[in-house]
């Protein structure tokens, strides 16, 4: 049962590998335990006649053609393996862009001492879970904040290192629901053993309602210094049972640019459509500053709502 | 009795006898492989269960690097070469190797690095992240353990030993080899050690470098490894480059053993030995230029990545050249299945497996699945074990007549043979199937399947340390009760088994001669075996003299300053390792300098207890010394050592345009350090070459005012270069440009720090010189030590023409 894009390609490569590995492993043990068995000391066994003697250098023997033949043979061999590895190469190192994948579908890694955090493009965090959409191509951004890490997934046969300083990209297609073991597999301190993380791998549509579960909007998106935007969270049901329940509670916003809210925290209050509720706060920039205010909105969660966050850019004029 | 220990204790500390040393490099290898297998089956213990409590995290760690460093830098090199000390100079006819006291001083350094390693547990924690040691996890930040200096220290000792070693062995088999015995009539045992010395002599001042570097960033505070511009990745490259040539430096000996070994006992000369030789040759040139292969996953790009692949899997082929040739000897053979022999067939058996899963790790794209796992472990120890360790274990059994005289007891060997061959498939096969369990997890979870075949592993791995036991039992109990063994039982035909075993202090009463047919003449006798030698005893079963206990001490043999030097060294570096941290952010640490002390004075007094002692080393005039003939023993010995420094100090100057490099915000040039400094220092330190050249030109003229004023003036500018450079230390250190060690401060300060060690050793030297100048000395064709001088000098001032415009222009 296919699990991924890059399991696939392992399994065949490996396949190929491993098939030949048990031929020529056939051939050279036949050969040596034939030899062995044939041409041990047993009392019928001829004296061979180039036997050295101690006091004179063993005259050289042997032919160039065993070597050609070995080297021959093993190029062959050598060279199926090579063309086998140089195409599964161009798939693992050509991920696609940002822009090729899904909203959600592009997540930055970071590994910490002692667990992995998944940061997605609408401000979502989590450091257990990195929940995907099955049959789309997902692209992780992996890096460390402290130590050596290898991200590894268990079943999809893939890794990467997370190099403190260093992005290293690696991407692959979903093919199979469920869940599937994360860990580290480079050791990187005391707790290296149960750095681990899950993969939930979702149907696509439980992954947008779930990714879409805060959205936040600003209007107007783009304003002066000292204009004022306001900014809208919009939530929609994420519980499991997917009855279109209302989430419930406070909404918090922050940014790190200069200016203020008219209040920090929004109640809210249900929306139009079945199972979304939203609440509005007012934004006013101070300084132009980067020429940008990232706005993040964070909802807590209420018993049948999972916690989310959600972030958009404001331009200032 | 107390006399007759004193006796036997001066002896051992203070023998310079290549079999000596042999011995002691054999006797230490083996308990420390004991003691390294005891913590890898602590480990397996930990492992038979999910959820297993008999270790934490923190001491598996511990366990499963000290585990690692031990087997591979204290137990598989060393056996190799205590072979290599014993057998060497027996078959290639000399009496001792070119260096006897350094060669002692290796053995010496070799063993207090081991005893430090060991040491590292009781200082906090040993060194806790793997044998690889990657960076930045090894900074002061995350192992503030003060043990993990020791570890550093002690791999900075044992580098030192073996570039010691190494040197040593490239001399001795250049110039030392018999009359007449050109380097093709060298069986493949001596070219395999050749070859693991050159790559010893490249890899090794790599590691070196890092290793140094490592150690200057934990106890300085310098960012080498722990800056983001150096860190993970200078780390892996000046790693790699030594780790993956170290690979084959713990291999190739044992594929020598084997290879000298399979025609012995099948009575048929090795099937196409030249090939084999080039064969080793060809890895070893190849194995210098697959280290990317190890870095994969660090963006090298797409081109990259597939060269990488190709020269990886390309190294494979000269192994399948090996394999066929040692298989095809077998061929119209009388192989007579003797405990050496089952062992290299077994040897050969688990290196076919290794070198096959080892293809799979060469391709890149299955290393993104297979990198950091059990599939990984699995391989690895199949050719360190399985291919080095077995075939080592050969190689004792095969020498140990020669070495002690008698022989072991046959039936237990292979008993010993089974139980090895049957824990070490138990052991390692299953590994392969456990190719998504991640290496170095102190546990797992009981959902994973994982658990059956852990359990498998670890009932091998307990056959297989059990069997060991019998090894050690045999070994002790035949060398005090084996029947003697006489001088050739195997009826080999390499030229230690021409000599008594165990063979004379002096080895040779005749060094032999090779004649162009190929026959051995000792004197102008007849060959072998009738001719001279020790005739009397060559095909006597009862011959040897297994009483070697009283026979008088090497006469020319016994020094006290290589074990003082090496202790000397070894608390030296002791005190520069257990101090308690002085700063807690960015750690560092403050060196204990009573024992700093201590080490400096015996260093200095066991230096010059060495260089004054009568120590007379027997030069043969008449010895085959192809391709270097016109050049003495400690010329040959001191170009390559300044060979090992070209690597060494191209690394730190690598290291430095790499941190340059990725560093956009390097402060431009001459904003730094005064060009008017850097100038005056090239200025003084170009004439000081000058004056060294000047000194050489006296000493040959028999001028000693001249000598005396030229070796003076070399002193002062060496003084005035030291003086300019501590200047602008001690000025870019006030200036606060440097706070906090950025990576300007740290590449400037470390690699010409390192130099100014080198020109104050040249100082040290100098003083030396002077001091036998004014009394008289050098003048009558005797100035040879003065060339070596020379040598030295002008290459350190050479370093320095790279660093001034390295630092200050560009």
């Amino acid at each position: 049962m296919a699990v991924s894009s890059t399991q696939v390609q392992f399994d065949s490569l490996f396949g190929l590998f491993t098939y030949l590995a048990i031929a020529v492993s056939i051939i050279v043990f036949s050969l040596l335990i034939y030899f062995v068995v044939k041409y041990r000391d047993k009392p019928s066994s001829r004296q061979p006649d180039d036997t050295p003697i101690l006091g004179k250098v063993p005259p050289s023997r042997g032919h160039a053609r065993s070597v050609v033949v070995t080297v021959s043979l093993s190029t062959i061999i050598l060279v199926a393996l090579i063309i086998g590895s140089f195409g599964a190469i161009d798939n693992i190192l050509s991920p696609p862009a940002p822009s090729q994948v899904c909203d959600g579908c592009s997540v930055l890694v970071t590994g910490h001492q002692f667990y992995w955090n998944f940061a997605y493009p609408n401000g979502h965090s989590d450091n257990l879970v990195l929940r995907v959409p099955l049959g789309n191509s997902i692209r992780l951004n992996v890096t460390s904040a402290d130590v050596f890490h290898d991200f590894g997934i268990i079943g999809l046969d893939i890794k990467t290192d997370a190099i403190p300083g260093r992005t290293n990209v690696m991407w692959f297609t979903t093919y199979k629901a469920g869940n599937f073991t994360i860990q580290c597999f480079e050791l990187c301190g005391i707790g290296h053993a149960t750095m681990k993380g899950i993969l939930n791998v979702v149907d696509e549509t439980t992954f947008q309602q779930w990714y879409t579960h805060t959205r936040i909007t600003c209007s107007p998106s783009s304003v002066a210094v000292n204009q004022t935007s306001q900014c809208t969270a919009l939530l929609s049901d994420s519980s499991p049972s997917g009855l279109g329940l209302t989430p419930k509670g406070n909404v918090t916003f922050s940014t790190p640019a200069l200016g203020y809210f008219n209040t920090r925290t929004c109640t809210l209050m249900a929306g139009t459509s079945k199972g979304t509720a939203s609440c509005s706060v007012l934004y006013t920039p101070t300084a132009a500053g980067t020429g940008s205010a990232r706005i993040t909105s964070v909802y807590g969660g209420d018993p049948t709502q999972s916690d989310s966050s959600g972030n958009t850019a404001i331009l200032i004029a | 009795m107390g006399q007759r220990f004193a006796y036997s204790a001066k002896r051992w500390l203070y023998t310079t006898n290549h079999k000596d040393i042999g011995i002691l490099y054999i006797i230490t290898s083996l308990f420390l492989f004991a003691a390294a297998g005891v913590l890898a089956i602590t480990m397996r213990t930990q492992l038979s269960a999910p959820d297993n409590n008999v270790l934490t995290a923190n001491v598996y760690n511990q366990f499963v690097t000290v585990h690692g460093l031990l087997m591979i830098f204290w137990v598989l090199s060393p056996l190799a070469f205590g072979f290599a000390n014993f057998v060497i100079p027996l078959q290639i006819g000399c009496r001792d190797l070119a260096f006897p006291r350094l060669n002692s001083m290796s053995y010496w350094f070799f063993l207090f690095s081991g005893v430090m390693m060991i040491l590292s547990f009781f200082f906090g924690a040993a060194p806790d992240l793997g044998w690889t040691l990657y960076s930045p996890q090894n900074t002061g930040q995350f192992s503030p353990a003060i043990g993990f200096n020791l570890g550093a220290g002690a791999l900075i000792l044992m580098v030192v030993s073996i570039t010691m070693s190494s040197i040593n062995f490239l001399v001795t088999m250049f110039k030392m080899r018999a009359p007449g015995l050109k380097l093709r009539y060298m069986s493949v045992f001596p070219w395999a050690i050749l070859v693991t010395i050159f790559m010893m002599l490249y890899a090794f001042p790599s590691f070196l470098a890092a290793v140094v570097l490592l150690y200057v960033d934990r106890a300085f505070g310098t960012v080498y490894f722990s800056s983001i511009q150096g860190g993970s990745l200078l780390w892996d490259n000046v790693f790699w480059f030594f780790g993956h040539p170290e690979v084959y430096i713990v291999l190739f000996p044992a594929i020598g053993i084997i290879a000298d070994i399979i025609p012995t006992f099948a009575r048929r000369p090795l099937y196409g030995s030249k090939y084999v030789i080039g064969s080793l040759v060809a890895a070893a040139l190849i194995s210098f230029v697959v280290w990317g292969h190890h870095m994969f996953v660090t963006g090298i790009g797409i081109a990259s990545t597939k060269l990488y692949t190709v020269t990886t899997i390309a190294v494979s082929l000269p192994f399948d050249v090996i394999v066929i040739s040692l298989i095809e000897t077998l061929g119209f053979a009388k192989l007579r299945l003797k405990a050496p022999a089952l062992f290299a067939l077994g040897a050969v058996a688990n290196f076919i497996v290794g070198g096959i899963t080892g293809v799979f790790l060469a391709s890149v794209a299955l290393d993104y699945a297979l990198r950091g796992t059990y599939f990984v472990v699995a391989h690895f120890h199949y050719i360190m074990v399985g291919a080095s360790i077995i075939g080592l274990i050969g190689g004792l059994y095969y020498w140990f007549p020669k070495i002690t005289g008698r022989m072991y007891d046959e039936r237990l060997a292979k008993v010993h043979f089974v139980l090895s061959m049957i824990g070490f498939q138990v052991l390692y096969f299953p590994m392969f199937l456990l190719l998504d369990m991640p290496r170095r997890i102190v546990t797992y979870s009981p959902q994973t399947d994982w658990g059956l075949l852990n359990l498998t592993a670890t009932l091998g791995g307990l056959i297989f340390g059990g069997a060991q036991l019998l090894l050690f039992y045999n070994l002790y109990r035949s060398s005090r009760v084996g029947p003697p063994s006489g001088p050739n039982p195997w009826d080999a035909w390499t030229l230690e088994w021409a000599l008594p075993s165990p063979p004379p202090p002096h080895d040779f009463d005749v060094i032999p001669t090779f004649q162009a047919d190929g026959t051995i003449r000792f004197g102008s006798g007849p060959g072998l075996p009738n001719g001279l030698g020790h005739s009397n005893e060559i095909g006597n079963p009862n011959g040897s003299s297994v009483s070697n206990k009283t026979s008088p001490l090497h006469h020319e043999g016994l020094s006290p300053w290589p074990v003082l030097m090496a202790f000397a060294a070894f608390i030296f570096f002791l005190g520069l390792t257990i101090g308690k941290p002085a700063n807690p952010q960015p750690v560092s640490y403050q060196p204990f300098w009573p024992l700093i002390a201590d080490g400096v004075i015996l260093g200095i007094i066991s230096l010059f207890g060495y260089s004054r002692e009568t120590f007379t080393v027997h030069e043969d005039t008449h010895v085959e010394s192809w391709p270097f003939k016109q050049v003495p023993n400690m010329k040959l010995g001191i170009w390559t050592f300044l060979g090992a420094e070209v690597i060494f100090f191209g690394v730190l100057i690598g290291s430095y345009f790499f941190v340059r490099t990725n560093d956009a915000a390097w402060p431009p040039a001459g904003s730094l350090f005064e060009i008017r400094n850097g100038f005056a220092m090239t200025l003084v330190l170009l004439t000081s070459s000058l004056t060294a050249i000047m000194a050489l030109a006296s000493a040959r003229a028999g001028n000693r005012n001249g000598l005396i004023a030229s070796l003076g003036g070399t002193l002062v500018l060496g003084a005035a270069f030291l003086y300019i450079k501590a200047g602008e230390w001690f000025s870019l250190g006030a200036s606060g440009v440097f706070q906090n060690y950025s990576l300007p401060a740290t590449s400037y300060f470390i690699t010409t720090g390192t130099h100014g060690v080198h020109v104050f050793a040249g100082m040290c030297m100098t003083v030396y010189l002077l001091a036998k100048a004014i009394k008289g000395k050098y003048l009558h064709g005797d100035h040879t030590t003065l060339e070596h001088f020379g040598l030295y000098w002008h290459f350190v001032d050479i370093v320095w023409v790279f660093l001034f415009p390295l630092f200050y222009l560009i």
